[in-house]
């Protein structure tokens, strides 16, 4: 089962931009096969970013739970991701 | 508490300044029964005690949650003794215990709402597009109606 990542971003947000490309960089490196990779707009979504509580952006949700808000640098999150592709 | 509201009687006058409440809402809830008679001075003076003031701080509230003063006249009667009040009384203010839970988890979502948004607006390197935008959105429906 593929592990879901979403990234709550916002246009406006002045690191969303560097956010994005952060986690493509390391799910193409982790392998996309294990990785659903969904990116929303908080300002779009935001009754959906709201109830998973987001207060900051960027943010993460793993599968469904908010992990990070906001995101930490490329080295914790690949290092947080690599646990969850663990057996 | 501070020093004012620490005193041991009130005046009308102060009462109303304390509270934001007018005299005759004071009257009329002493009228009703909504507040007991209130304690008099030799020369007839309406005189507020602080319970008075805890009383009518309680009614301010529960007029807040749109509660009528029929259902605070009950549940003060929960308040002042709750050990014998009715099971009628007893079931209200479960029911409005809910309503109140209910009415904080709306203003918790939107606490969190306009904490997203004011955080979006801080992140921003120039004002606050998300209010820009809305303004320009209302401006437009606006022009839309004319």
């Amino acid at each position: 089962m593929k592990v879901q990542l979403e990234l709550f971003t916002a246009n406006i947000c002045s690191h969303c931009a560097e956010a994005k490309n952060i986690m493509m960089q390391v799910v193409e490196e982790l392998g996309e096969d294990h990785f659903e990779l969904i990116f929303v707009d908080v300002v779009e979504s935001l009754d959906h970013a709201v109830e998973m509580g987001v207060l900051l952006t960027p943010a993460l949700a793993v599968n469904g739970k908010l992990s990070w808000s906001p995101l930490p640098g490329r080295g914790r999150i690949l290092q947080s991701l690599k646990k969850e592709l663990e057996p | 508490m501070n020093d004012s509201e620490s005193r041991a009687e009130y005046k009308i006058g102060e009462v109303t300044a304390l509270l934001e409440i007018s005299a005759d809402t004071l009257r009329y809830y002493e009228k009703i029964g909504l507040l007991p008679p209130v304690h008099r001075s030799v020369s007839g003076i309406r005189c507020y005690l602080p319970k008075d003031i805890s009383r009518l701080r309680f009614i301010q509230r529960a007029k807040t949650m749109n509660f009528s003063l029929d259902e605070i006249s009950r549940l003060m009667k929960m308040r002042e003794d709750p050990q014998r009040a009715r099971l009628d009384v007893r079931q209200l203010t479960q029911a409005k215990l809910v309503e109140i839970e209910r009415h904080l988890q709306d203003l918790t979502t939107l606490r969190n709402e306009l904490t997203l948004l004011v955080n979006l607006c801080h992140s921003a390197n120039d004002g606050c597009p998300i209010l820009d935008d809305i303004q320009e959105k209302g401006g437009r429906l606006n022009n839309l109606k004319k």
